[in-house]
């Protein structure tokens, strides 16, 4: 169960500190993206800089967070095979599903406007990640 | 699949965190193994059947 537990986290930024150098670099990179993230939103919304500068600023994100993917990736890769196994199953569940939730959503919208401030289709990534943890949960449940 | 992984261990007095070790899998896999939730892929189960020095039929069988 805590082994569960932290899988889960771990996926999400490694937010239960571990003795791995290589859990410290992935919780380090999912810090750096949310900040790298947060200070380029308020950048794009507080300054006025040309727009090549804004375009750059608007992806600078990407690093950081491809960063923390490529450590996932690697952590993954380090798994033995049955826990390699529970998180290509549970992404075998999620990609699916999420085309699901964002077709179910595309097709809401054309009856359905969304107020673009309160919903855009950017806002949906969170539920991509917690069909995947969703995912890990279900598939490690029906291995322990 | 049935296997025989719990009573092979057991006859060694070792326990699942120590097989783990020896086999270089962590201990819910052998956990998962042992309640025949999992079936290895056949690179683990040659380790498995090296390290007790048996078959690998006479540790793993086919469900009936």
């Amino acid at each position: 169960m805590l082994y569960y537990m932290h899988s889960n986290l771990y996926l999400i930024g490694g937010l239960i500190m571990s003795a791995s150098t290589k859990d410290r670099a992935t919780l380090a990179a999912f810090i750096a993206w949310i900040v790298v993230y947060f200070a380029c939103r308020w950048v794009l919304d507080h300054t006025s800089l040309p727009d090549w500068a804004r375009i750059v600023i608007a992806l600078s994100p990407i690093v950081p967070f491809v960063v923390f993917l490529l450590l996932v990736i690697a952590s993954v890769r380090s798994m033995d095979e049955l826990h390699r196994r529970v998180h290509l199953e549970a992404l075998a569940f999620a990609f699916p599903a999420s085309v699901v939730v964002l077709m179910v959503l595309g097709l809401l919208q054309l009856v359905i406007p969304f107020n673009q401030q309160r919903f855009n289709f950017r806002d949906a990534w969170p539920i991509l990640w917690l069909l995947y943890l969703g995912g890990v949960s279900f598939t490690w449940r029906r291995y322990s | 699949m049935k296997s025989r992984l719990r009573v092979l261990r057991a006859e060694r007095t070792w326990s699942q965190a120590e097989l783990a070790e020896r086999l270089n899998v962590s201990r819910q896999t052998i956990n998962a193994l042992e309640t025949e939730r999992y079936e290895p892929s056949l690179g683990l189960a040659f380790k498995i059947a090296k390290l007790f020095a048996l078959k690998v039929e006479e540790i793993f069988q086919p469900d009936e």
